[in-house]
């Protein structure tokens, strides 16, 4: 088999009238290597950039936003008296659809169905006080996190000496009896030397017995911490962390996009922190949830 | 340019040999069996009050340690119960053909931990329906298939069982192969089951039948029926006869355990309304088994309690069934799953998917050895 009747010539543009010809003569399995390779590169590009399902469109297109959540969960989304579904994630909700141009439609669904709602195409976005769980990565793509409601040690705000978990031997706990506070709580009693526990009936409960300096700190909800923020007391780390996303079909990319946009903007703008402490700081649903 | 002298039929063969071991290194992990675990010695469960049991959730437990600890950790609590359940379509792959490796894992362990296991036997494989049909249709000319199994299981585990649940929950559509809902079709195959015991090495074994959803669903409804009017349809169509036992689901919503029970209200004494109903109907000696139940903390499912509301409404619930001379046992919904659901179900249970005892493990565990275990009345208040 001759080089030039299985070689590849490449025609070397010149200004000259004298073209050389440069000729290398390559077998079939380079050349098919070759095309493997290149199948290879497309099929990484494909998947690196995948095709976009439209979602974003058609929001656009019907002017309306379909957020799902379920409004049984104060304070990130609750029906209040007038019927109306209100909460931080709301809030969110309706900022994205503001950077959207359009309206914003909740959708009431009960917890359970929430991904399958997404699945279905009967809401466009799920933003409903979802921890991320990776097994539903392949179905739904989860955007940035808005807020850690993992358990959290909190002190007095006067109380300089409390860093770390380390900080507690010695002290006294408190906890919510049964919650996963307390489970925290038992954990630490194991681990660090003279920690005793305090139980009561709520986390509530828990940061009234710090502020009264009965104990000398609790371990509450990444919720409650935040409302504890306002009463005089210092979260002052997290001890787990269970992170809240928003979540999109895994097709609707550039949605996801949008919707990250938006918390960025959120964050950026302090907006975020703004609408975290009028909810989560809020007496009303702190009753309504003790 | 190409080495002549590396022929391209020479590459390709280590192209393959090359793809054979990158197969078999991913292969070999999955081939290679589980450790075995030795079982043991014989342990027996310590415990103030002998009907305190859980439901295990062991079908989806590969892994024998697992299986292992789950059932320490049951006995270790101090319930003497667990009702487990054991899949046709897993035991019975083809038909005649029967796979006993997981079920023997799962009994023997249990028997040496001193536990008492109630079977739960269900879900039809592939080759007793109709293709593309739901696990839980079972065509009425399939059920004798359904009662050999029950047979061959009780041939199998006769003398290490304490009883053999017929179906789950066949008061919803879902439990039912989403036909139209029928107690006296239930009752057939719960007949047919009790005859096959009946025909076993061990007729012995208790045939627990119902296991019926607690549900107000209302007359006419395709996805329910009342477990009260399905119960007594049932009795009425001869269930009475063709039954050991009545297992029973008493879930108690967001009430306390000793809320007094309704006809129109979901609650944990509901129970005691399946128990007239078996009286009125002439059936006094028949017990009930207590087979799922308890309450939820999860913080925003709406028939959800407070975690010290649980603990607390648990440990009655244990303390009402040991004073029901009618009730043999209760196990209550759930120990532990093999992962997290990460919905409200998480929070039924009493151990996480990690073995870490939840709070509510520690404190059932000190009232089954009658320590003075906290109350909501002993927790510190203000």
């Amino acid at each position: 088999m001759s080089a030039m009747s299985n070689g590849v010539s490449l025609m070397i543009k010149s200004r000259s009238h004298h073209v050389p010809r440069l000729t290398f003569p390559i077998s079939r399995l380079v050349r098919f290597i070759i095309v493997i390779g290149l199948v290879v590169i497309a099929g990484t590009l494909f998947f690196l950039f995948p095709r976009d399902d439209g979602t974003l469109a058609e929001i656009r297109q019907r002017g309306t936003l379909r957020v799902g959540l379920d409004a049984s969960f104060p304070p990130f989304e609750t029906i209040d008296e007038q019927g109306q579904i209100i909460g931080l994630d709301v809030d969110i909700a309706r900022a994205v659809a503001a950077d959207l141009g359009v309206e914003l439609e909740l959708v009431n669904i009960g917890f359970d169905g929430l991904y399958d709602a997404l699945l279905a195409r009967r809401a466009d976005l799920v933003i409903s006080g979802l921890p991320y769980d990776p097994r539903w990565t392949q179905d739904v793509a989860y955007t940035r996190n808005y807020f850690n409601a993992g358990q959290v040690l909190v002190a007095p705000a006067d109380e300089t000496m409390i860093d770390g978990p380390d900080d507690i031997a010695g002290r006294t706990v408190a906890v919510e009896w049964g919650s996963q506070a307390d489970m925290e709580g038992r954990r630490l009693e194991k681990e660090i030397a003279d920690v005793t526990l305090q139980r009561y009936p709520s986390a509530a409960e828990a940061l009234d017995a710090v502020l009264n300096r009965q104990v000398d700190v609790a371990i509450v909800d990444g919720v409650s911490a935040v409302a504890a923020a306002s009463r005089g007391l210092r979260p002052v780390t997290y001890l787990t962390d269970e992170w809240y996303a928003a979540a999109v079909h895994i097709d609707s990319r550039e949605l996801w996009d949008a919707v990250n946009q938006t918390l960025t903007r959120l964050d950026e703008s302090g907006e975020m922190a703004k609408m975290q402490a009028k909810w989560l700081e809020n007496e009303e649903w702190r009753m309504k949830k003790e | 340019m190409v080495n002549p002298n590396f022929s391209r039929s020479a590459l390709l063969r280590w192209l393959v040999i090359a793809l054979c071991l990158l197969g078999a290194a991913l292969a070999l992990p999955s081939a290679v069996p589980p450790r075995p675990i030795g079982l043991g010695p014989q342990q027996t469960v310590l415990t103030i009050n002998p009907k305190m049991g859980v439901h295990t959730r062991l079908t989806d437990e590969v892994e024998p340690w697992k299986v292992k600890r789950t059932l320490e950790m049951v006995r270790q609590m101090g319930a003497p119960w667990i009702v487990e359940y054991f899949p046709w379509a897993y035991r019975e792959p083809f038909p005649g053909f029967f796979d006993w490796s997981h079920s023997d894992l799962v009994i023997n362990h249990a028997h040496r931990q001193g536990l008492k296991v109630i079977a739960r036997l269900g879900f039809v494989p592939e080759w007793a329906r109709p293709a593309d049909s739901a696990s839980s249709f079972l065509p009425p000319e399939r059920r004798p298939d359904f009662a050999d199994y029950v047979q061959a299981f009780v041939n199998r585990y006769g003398d290490r069982i304490a009883a053999v649940i017929i179906w789950n929950e066949p008061n919803l559509a879902l439990e039912w192969g989403f036909q139209p809902i029928d107690p006296e079709g239930y009752t057939e195959l719960l007949k047919l089951s009790y005859q096959q015991v009946q025909a076993s090495n061990y007729p012995d074994v208790p045939v627990l039948g119902g296991a019926l959803a607690p549900t107000l669903a209302p007359p006419g409804s395709d996805q329910a029926m009342n477990d009260l009017t399905y119960l007594q349809r049932m009795l009425a169509a001869g269930a009475g006869e063709t039954m050991d036992g009545l297992a029973a689901h008493a879930y108690g919503w967001s009430f306390p355990a000793d809320d007094p029970p309704q006809p129109d209200l979901i609650n944990f004494r509901r129970t005691e309304l399946l128990r007239q109903m078996l009286v009125d109907n002439g059936y006094p000696n028949l017990s009930i088994y207590i087979t799922e139940g308890g309450w939820n903390d999860h913080p925003r499912w709406t028939r959800a309690v407070k975690p010290a509301q649980r603990i607390e409404y648990t440990i009655q619930a244990y303390e009402l069934v040991e004073n029901w001379p009618w009730a043999k046992a209760a196990a209550l919904w759930a120990f532990r799953y093999p992962w997290p659901a990460r919905t409200y179900l998480d929070y039924f249970t009493f151990v996480t998917p990690d073995f870490d005892p939840k709070p509510i493990y520690f404190e059932v565990q000190r009232y089954s050895r009658g320590e003075v275990s906290e109350s909501a009345s002993d927790v510190s208040h203000e």
